[in-house]
């Protein structure tokens, strides 16, 4: 099948998802391309928590907030349930010196314009009867936001579909053509099902991106982050708030290549207790690894112990898109006229994908080199 | 020397019931008139399905632990069984 | 850690064969069930049985190697699930918590689940597998309620009936109701041959039947069970020899009990969770693990045997776990090639008329896709859950062919069962709405643990330093 358009988006996960919603407000003709279905590789694999504790001060955490509004409107927008809740988090400390750390990044969340509100240990048991009572306190962050991210996906795409965006599923990208002449800009997706002509191309692939843009000569500097989740029987309002420890932000930064946990949990709408989390840099292996998940249930029991006699029903392995500043890349290469990246976002894919999505059909239609997107211009990894 | 069938008691919601030595706990739970052992989060009832520790549907908690198995747990003198149930029927 | 030279998980009739010849030999031998017994689903109810003469050469066989087990030196731990397997590393769980076991071979042997098609009112209590009543009267001595109805298909279900007709105790089995029609079983007759012992068990049953006079009738399926907080009633329809139903032919029973099934379903998790490779074949129950001549699995070391390999009965699943046990004894340098050889072929020339036979049964009892034709919207599909059909139907003409993609749409799969009662339904369903056959629609891809355990003891489970 040979077809046109004006923008072929590669990647049918959250980001992707987000970019073809954005786009198909702008009236444009737009064309989705995935290799197996939506949400079908990392999007499925995430928690769904919508942070700005894990961002760093200046650009990171304005795209952080920026993001936040974006999802408050979505839930107005998307004419679905996606599992939003104002669930707001808590971020533990075990002892004084994290307690510290704490009041540092409630600071900086509070000078950015969102709520945090100190926690000593007394309060923190009020809160959260259920954990550990030997903790030092901690920060409860209440604009945070959590959402189910496949079904929040499948919600920006059914909702793009209805403006007109055009989903090819089972569709792998086999080659991106660019014209022979002068800049050599972009003229073709080739998939295994048909080949759409377009000038402009997004690539929203993930830990796949590498792949992708390889095919125009791009060497991606982008690696797989795994991570694990498991997922403990129905206990609904065990906890009341999504909870994580305080080391979580350092596991997210560092670089390190050996195993790194931090206690995450989550209750979805279902009742179920998401538990989290890990960090390695292994491939692109997928399969759960038990010593992973020892260590993981290990860390839970150490906050929650009374969850100790609840089944673990379930587990899984996804596989993070890491960047070497640990930013995400959003926006054009110049090298390459008419590719734009929107990939990168190492463990907060689900929270940054409206901004994302903004920021690049943004990019595309007005072609505005906006302040904030200046900090996550790909070109940053491309110049010469 | 063939070993004795012992009886002994186990309790259900509170309730004495008797059980027997080699007996599972839905086994001990269907011979005493009870077949529904828990209502789901829709507040459907379920009784035992597979009888082989396959289905998950007969899932009681037994002394604190929840969603055991009880065609796959053997029943203990003393134990505590609470099913998720509104009423015990009959 | 623990180490063994053969864990053979699973302690039914294939499992005990494989263990005993590996041990026979000189193996160091594990053998794991979950259940606090070993003997598997075949051989529930064998101790209460005590002197009672055998009624068929397979059940004097299996019995044969539950006695024998004490007097092997093999390390027996029942109570123990295995829920995770990494390379030769096998994950346990029993009561005193969590552990490794490091295996040089592994024999699989984790059997099946029976198969039931779903009609509106199949979660009511009441209502149960075949197996579920055989269980708790072989095992139990008691009945699963006084008035009985049975109704499926295939040899089970004559079991099946037979047993509750003779355990008594006040309790009626009405009727037994089978889906085909006995003119359809003359297509197979050629597959009898070499069978004579499966015929001696069916006879014995189909007596007690007779002597009972529990009528016993042939093209029939249950249309709805009915009750509010238990089965009070079902519905029942004559159906032709295509699985349809023939109208105006519906009659209400009054029953207490329902006990349905349809065949088996290969247990497999732990096969996928090894990474064997895996195929479809209808004539084997579904997905099975591609094996060998003697039954390895496409992973170097780990064998898959019995019911988990491909549903064919208790002898065959004894014969396989011979097979397996020598070739384990082979490598691990505890027999020569020459004694091997001549164990291995006469067991090898029996497993031909064997496999035809289950064949011929999986062909003829299969499910007919028409009774799918019984669910309504609001029949739940996903038990866990509580999924209904109709919601699964949306799903999939949204796009979701695969198991994978549709949990993307409905929360199947990701419940306590981990997908082991929906899995094969959802599959019947995707092919009956879009004409996908099952080998492109796939199955769950299980991940560790393959059974719930507590959170609590899988974070004791000795850790590692290296990684």
């Amino acid at each position: 099948m040979n077809t046109k358009a004006d923008v072929v988006i590669i990647g049918g996960g959250i980001i992707g998802a987000s970019c073809a919603f954005f786009l198909s407000q702008k009236g444009l003709n737009i064309h989705l391309v995935e290799r197996h279905f939506p949400a079908s590789g990392t999007s499925r694999a995430c928690d769904g928590l919508v942070l700005l504790l894990d961002k760093g001060p200046g650009a990171e955490l304005a795209l952080g907030k920026m993001s936040l509004g974006l999802w408050n409107q979505l839930d107005e927008m998307l004419d679905a349930d996606f599992g939003f809740e104002r669930a707001g988090t808590i971020m533990l400390a075990e002892e004084d010196a994290q307690q510290k750390a704490g009041q540092e990044k409630a600071e900086m969340i509070k000078q950015s314009g969102q709520r945090a509100e100190l926690l000593d240990s007394q309060a923190l048991q009020g809160l959260e009867p259920e954990l550990a009572p030997d903790l030092a306190g901690g920060v409860l962050f209440p604009d945070d936001l959590q959402v189910d991210p496949r079904r929040a996906t499948l919600a920006m795409l059914a909702s793009a579909q209805k403006k007109g965006v055009t989903v090819h599923t089972d569709s792998e990208v086999l080659d991106i053509k660019r014209e022979p002449q002068g800049y050599q800009r972009i003229c073709a997706v080739v998939t295994q099902k048909a080949e759409i002509s377009t000038p402009t191309v997004i690539c929203a692939a993930g830990v796949w991106s590498k792949q992708v843009v390889q095919m125009v000569g791009i060497d991606l500097p982008i690696k797989p982050r795994k991570g694990h989740i498991l997922v403990a029987a129905k206990r609904p309002g065990f906890i009341k708030h999504p909870l994580l420890e305080g080391g979580y932000v350092s596991t997210v930064q560092s670089a390190a290549d050996d195993l790194q946990v931090a206690f995450v949990a989550e209750t979805t709408r279902t009742g179920t207790i998401l538990l989290g989390s890990s960090r390695q840099f292994v491939g692109d292996d997928r399969t759960v690894s038990l010593n992973v998940i020892q260590a993981i249930a290990s860390r839970a029991s150490r906050f929650l112990p009374r969850l100790g006699n609840t089944q673990i029903i379930r587990s899984y392995a996804g596989l993070r898109p890491w960047s070497p500043d640990h930013l995400p890349l959003i926006g054009p290469v110049q090298s390459v006229p008419g590719l734009y990246l929107a990939t990168g976002h190492e463990g907060a894919g689900i929270g940054l994908a409206p901004v994302t999505g903004k920021l690049v059909s943004d990019w595309i239609t007005d072609a505005v080199e906006s302040e904030l997107a200046a900090a996550f211009h790909p070109d940053r990894f491309f110049k010469t | 020397m063939e070993k004795e069938l012992q009886h002994f008691n186990i309790e259900i919601n509170g309730r004495i019931i008797q059980a027997r030595s080699g007996q599972t706990i839905a086994a001990t739970l269907i011979a005493a008139g009870i077949t529904t052992f828990r209502q789901t989060f829709t507040h459907e009832p379920r009784g035992i399905f597979c009888g082989m520790g396959a289905c998950f549907e007969c899932l009681v908690t037994i002394d604190g632990i929840s969603d055991q198995r009880a065609c796959m747990t053997l029943a203990q003198p003393g134990m505590k069984v609470i099913l998720n149930v509104e009423s015990i029927t009959p | 850690m623990k180490t063994t030279e053969l864990a053979v998980a699973g302690a039914g009739p294939g499992g005990l064969s494989g263990a005993i010849t590996a041990a026979q030999a000189g193996v160091q031998v594990t053998l794991l069930d979950e259940y606090h017994l070993p003997g598997g689903q075949y051989l529930r109810g064998a101790l209460q049985k005590n002197h009672a003469p055998a009624i068929s050469r397979t059940e004097a066989r299996s019995r044969k190697l539950l006695e024998q087990l004490p007097s092997q030196s093999i390390d027996l731990k029942t109570g123990t699930s295995v829920w995770g397997i990494e390379g030769h590393r096998l994950a346990l769980h029993s009561a005193l918590g969590t552990e490794w076991l490091t295996a040089k071979k592994i024999i699989i042997a984790t059997g099946a689940r029976e198969f039931v098609t779903p009609f509106p009112g199949w979660t009511l209590p009441g209502v149960m597998t075949l197996g579920a009543a055989q269980i708790l009267a072989k095992e139990h001595g008691i009945l699963p309620g006084k008035r009985i109805l049975l109704a499926g298909s295939g040899p089970l279900l004559l079991a099946a009936a037979s047993v509750l007709s003779e355990t008594g105790h006040g309790a009626t089995v009405l009727e037994v109701l089978e889906a085909t029609h006995p003119l359809t079983w003359m297509n197979h007759a050629l597959a009898l041959q070499g069978n004579l012992d499966r015929l001696r068990e069916g006879w014995h049953y189909a007596k007690a039947m007779l002597r009972k006079g529990v009528p016993y009738r042939f093209g029939y399926a249950v249309v709805s069970a009915e009750g509010t907080d238990r089965l009070t009633s079902v519905i029942v329809s004559k159906i032709d020899r295509q699985g349809k139903r023939i109208p105006k032919s519906e009659r209400a029973l009054s029953v207490d009990t329902l006990c349905i099934g349809f065949g088996f379903v290969p247990n497999i998790e732990l096969t996928q969770l090894a990474g064997c490779a895996h195929e479809y074949f209808p004539e084997c129950g579904g997905w099975v693990p591609l094996t060998d001549e003697t039954f390895q699995t496409s992973i170097p070391g780990i064998y898959a045997i019995g019911e988990t390999a491909g549903i064919g009965g208790a002898y065959s699943a004894m014969l396989q776990g011979q097979i397996a046990g020598l070739e384990v004894a082979l490598e691990l340098g505890k027999l020569n090639e020459e004694e091997f050889r001549q164990a291995y072929l006469p067991i090898k020339r029996q497993l031909g008329p064997l496999k035809r036979f289950s064949v011929m049964l999986n062909a003829l009892f299969r499910p007919n896709p028409a009774l799918d034709a019984l669910i309504t919207e609001e029949t739940t599909i996903c038990r866990c859950e509580q999924v209904r059909a109709g919601e699964v139907r949306r799903a999939i003409h949204q796009g979701a062919h695969t198991l994978s993609e549709l949990k993307n749409w409905v929360p199947v799969g990701q419940g306590h069962c981990q997908g082991r009662t929906c899995g094969p339904l959802l599959a019947r369903l995707i092919s009956s709405e879009t004409g996908r056959p099952a080998r492109e629609i796939g199955c769950f891809r299980p991940r560790p643990p393959v059974k719930p355990i507590p959170l609590g003891a899988l974070g004791r489970l000795p850790g590692e330093d290296n990684l």
